[in-house]
C-alpha cells in the first residue's frame, strides 16, 4: 500500500509525461513511423532503386505501373518511384529548413513585441498583419516571379511568408507568461531583459512553438509543391513533387498515373506532419485542445 | 460599437498602405524593366529608353512612388500591358466569378462541416469521431491542385458527367445582368443555363470545399465540446428536454458565433481568389488573372491583383470581427 503511494508521487519530467501521452495516441505514432520511413527512404534513395532520377528509358515512355516500375514511368520514361524518393529529399529538407528559419525569426519578433509592448509591439504587429493579409501562396508566387526560380529563393519566399504564424502565437504566449511571478522575481534580482526573455520565458512557451512548427512543415511542403506546380519552384528537371505534377498535367487524358503518385506522396507526407502536430499538441499541452 | 468600428477602420489604413508599399517595392525596385519584355530581345536601346520614359519608369523611384499612390487614390490602377485594358475594369469584371465560386464552396463546406462537427462532438471518442477527425485532417492536407486534377480525371475524363474546366458553355449562357451566373439565370428565368452553370461550378467548388470542410468541422467540434460542458446545458437536460433540442437549440446556437468567425475567415481567403484552383479549372476569376499576369510579366496586373486580394482580406477580417461583436451580446466595446 505504501509502495503504491510512493509511486504515485514519484517525480516525472514534463517531457517524460508528454512522451507517455504521445505513445497512447495511435494515429500520431503511425504518422511518426511513416515519416521516419520516408526520411530513411529519402536518404538511401540511391541504394534503394536501380534507376537514376534523370535516367530516361525511351522504351518505357508513359509506361503504366508494373513490377519493374511499381509507380510506372513518366513522359520521358523516367521511373516515377525513383523520382518521388529523390523528390522527398527536397520536400522534406525544404519543409524543415523553412520552418526553422520562420520559427526562429517569428520567436524573436514575437518575444520582443510582447515583452516591450507599446510602439514596438504596434509596429511589429501591423507588419505581421500586412504579410498575413496576402494569401501566403500569392506572396510566395510574387516573390519567386520577381527574384527568379531556384531552391534558395523558394526557401526564402516560403520562410518569409510563414513568419507571422509563429510570431503571433509566441507573442500571445509571452504576454500571458510574463505575468508570472518568476518573471517578477527574475526582474527583482536584476536579470537583463535578454536573459529573462530567452532563459526564463522562452523555455516555458516551448510547447506551442513546437506544435506550430510541426504543423508548419506541412504548410511549407504544400507551398513548395504549389510553386513547383506553377513552374516557379526548383529548376527543372530536378525531381520535385510539384514540378512532377505540373509536367504530368498534360497527360491526364492518356496517362493519369503520372500525376497520381507524386500527389499521393505530397498528401501522405503533409497528412503525417499534421497528425504528428496534433498528437504533439495533445501530449505537450492538454490545455491547447483547439481546432 | 460605432467607436470600435471607426477605430478598427483607422487601424486598417496603415496595413493597406503597407501592403501597397510592399507590392510597389517588389514590382518596381526588384523587377526587371518591363520595356525589355514588351519589346523583345532585338529591341534597340532607343526604343527601350522611349518606352521606359513613356511608362514613367525613368523617373527617380520616390517620384514613381508618389505618382503611383496618387493614381491609386484616383482609381487608376494602371493598364494591362497584355490586353491594353485598365486593370481596375478587368479586376472588377472578374470579381463575380471568384465570389460566386467562393460562396458556393463555403456554403457546401459549412453545411457538411457543421453537421459532422456537431455529430463528432456529441459522440466524442467514438469510432465515427476518430474517422472524421483523421478524414478532416486529410481534407486539409490534400494539395488542392492535385485534388482538382484527380476530380477532373474521374468525373470529367473517365465518367464524362461534368465539364473539365471553364465557367459556362456558349450554348447555355445566361444573359449578362449582374455577372453572377446563378443569379443571372434565375433573373432571366433561364433554367437550362442554371443547370449548366451549376455543373461547371461543381468540380472547382468541391475541390475547395473538401479542404474547408476539415477546418470548419474540427472547429465546430472543439467549440461544441466546450459548450456542451456548460452549466446551462446541464440545466436544459435536467428540465427533461429532448436531446436534439438540447444539442441544436441550446448548444449549437451558442457555439455558432465562433464558428461563423472561422467561416468568415475561410471566405476571406477564398474571395482573394483561390489561385491554384482557378488555374486548374481555367476559372476566369481574380486568382487566375494574377497568375496569367505573372506568366505574361504584366506588372500592372500583378500589382493590382495583389492589392485587391490583400485589401479584400483585410476588410473581410474587419467584417468578421465586427460581426462577432454584434452577434455576441456578452462582447461590448
Amino acid at each position: 500500500m505504501k509502495k503504491k503511494n510512493e509511486k504515485a508521487v514519484a517525480p516525472s519530467s514534463l517531457w517524460r509525461d508528454a512522451a507517455k501521452r504521445f505513445c497512447k495516441n495511435k494515429t500520431a505514432v503511425v504518422a511518426l513511423v511513416i515519416l521516419c520511413i520516408m526520411i530513411i527512404a529519402a536518404i538511401f534513395a540511391g541504394v534503394l532503386t536501380p534507376y537514376g532520377p534523370y535516367e530516361s528509358d525511351l522504351a518505357n515512355v508513359k509506361a503504366t505501373p508494373s513490377w519493374a516500375h511499381p509507380f510506372g514511368c513518366d513522359e520521358n520514361g523516367r521511373d516515377i518511384l525513383t523520382r518521388i524518393l529523390y523528390g522527398a529529399r527536397i520536400s522534406l529538407s525544404v519543409g524543415v529548413i523553412t520552418v526553422l528559419i520562420s520559427t526562429a525569426a517569428g520567436s524573436v519578433i514575437g518575444v520582443i513585441s510582447a515583452y516591450y509592448g507599446g510602439v514596438v509591439d504596434a509596429v511589429l504587429s501591423r507588419l505581421m498583419e500586412m504579410i498575413q493579409s496576402f494569401p501566403s501562396i500569392l506572396l510566395a508566387i510574387i516573390f519567386m516571379s520577381v527574384f527568379g526560380r531556384g531552391i534558395e529563393n523558394a526557401i526564402i519566399a516560403i520562410a518569409v511568408v510563414s513568419i507571422p504564424g509563429p510570431a503571433r502565437i509566441i507573442r500571445s504566449s509571452v504576454l500571458s507568461a510574463k505575468e508570472n511571478d518568476y518573471v517578477t522575481a527574475a526582474n527583482a534580482i536584476g536579470c537583463t531583459d535578454l536573459r529573462i526573455m530567452f532563459k526564463h520565458i522562452l523555455p516555458n512557451i516551448l510547447a506551442p512553438i513546437i506544435v506550430n512548427a510541426t504543423m508548419s512543415v506541412s504548410g511549407s511542403i504544400l507551398s513548395l509543391a504549389s510553386l513547383g506546380f506553377l513552374g516557379l519552384g526548383v529548376q527543372p528537371p530536378t525531381a520535385e513533387w510539384g514540378y512532377m505534377l505540373s509536367s504530368g498535367r498534360n497527360f491526364i487524358f492518356s496517362a493519369s498515373h503520372i500525376i497520381t503518385f507524386p500527389g499521393l506522396a505530397i498528401a501522405i507526407t503533409v497528412l503525417s506532419f499534421n497528425l504528428l502536430g496534433d498528437g504533439l499538441r495533445d501530449a505537450l499541452d492538454p490545455r491547447l485542445k483547439e481546432a | 460599437m460605432l467607436k470600435y468600428t471607426l477605430k478598427r477602420l483607422l487601424m486598417a489604413i496603415p496595413v493597406v498602405w503597407g501592403i501597397v508599399t510592399i507590392v510597389f517595392v517588389l514590382m518596381r525596385v526588384f523587377s526587371a524593366n518591363p520595356a525589355y519584355l514588351m519589346l523583345g530581345q532585338r529591341a534597340t536601346a532607343e526604343r527601350v529608353a522611349e518606352l521606359t520614359a513613356y511608362l514613367g519608369l525613368d523617373k527617380p523611384i520616390l517620384t514613381q512612388y508618389g505618382i503611383f499612390l496618387k493614381q491609386l487614390f484616383q482609381g487608376d490602377w494602371g493598364t494591362s500591358l497584355f490586353s491594353g485594358q485598365p486593370v481596375m475594369t478587368e479586376l472588377l469584371g472578374r470579381m463575380p466569378a471568384t465570389i460566386e465560386l467562393a460562396l458556393f464552396a463555403v456554403f457546401i463546406a459549412s453545411i457538411i462541416g457543421i453537421v459532422l462537427g456537431v455529430i463528432c462532438a456529441v459522440k466524442q471518442n467514438s469510432p465515427l469521431d476518430r474517422v472524421c477527425q483523421v478524414a478532416g485532417l486529410a481534407g486539409i492536407s490534400l494539395p488542392r491542385f492535385w485534388l482538382g486534377l484527380m476530380l477532373i480525371i474521374s468525373f470529367a475524363v473517365n465518367m464524362g458527367i461534368l465539364p473539365v474546366s471553364g465557367r459556362f458553355d456558349f450554348m447555355n449562357q445566361p444573359e449578362h445582368v449582374t455577372g453572377f451566373m446563378i443569379l443571372d439565370s434565375i433573373i432571366t428565368g433561364n433554367w437550362k443555363a442554371l443547370g449548366s452553370t451549376l455543373k461547371y461550378l461543381t468540380l472547382p467548388g468541391i475541390t475547395i470545399a473538401i479542404s474547408s470542410v476539415g477546418t470548419i468541422m474540427r472547429y465546430t467540434r472543439s467549440t461544441m465540446l466546450e459548450t456542451i460542458r456548460q452549466d446551462y446545458i446541464r440545466t436544459a437536460r435536467a428540465k427533461g428536454l429532448r436531446e436534439t433540442t438540447v444539442v441544436v437549440r441550446h448548444a449549437l446556437k451558442n457555439a455558432l458565433i465562433p464558428i461563423i468567425t472561422v467561416i468568415g475567415m475561410e471566405l476571406g481567403g477564398l474571395l482573394g481568389g483561390s489561385v491554384l484552383t482557378e488555374t486548374i479549372f481555367a476559372w476566369p476569376g481574380v486568382g487566375k488573372y494574377v497568375v496569367d499576369g505573372i506568366n505574361n510579366s504584366d506588372y500592372a496586373v500583378v500589382q493590382g491583383g495583389c492589392m485587391l486580394v490583400a485589401v479584400v482580406s483585410v476588410l473581410m477580417n474587419l467584417v468578421v470581427d465586427l460581426l462577432y461583436a454584434s452577434l455576441d451580446p456578452r462582447i461590448r466595446y
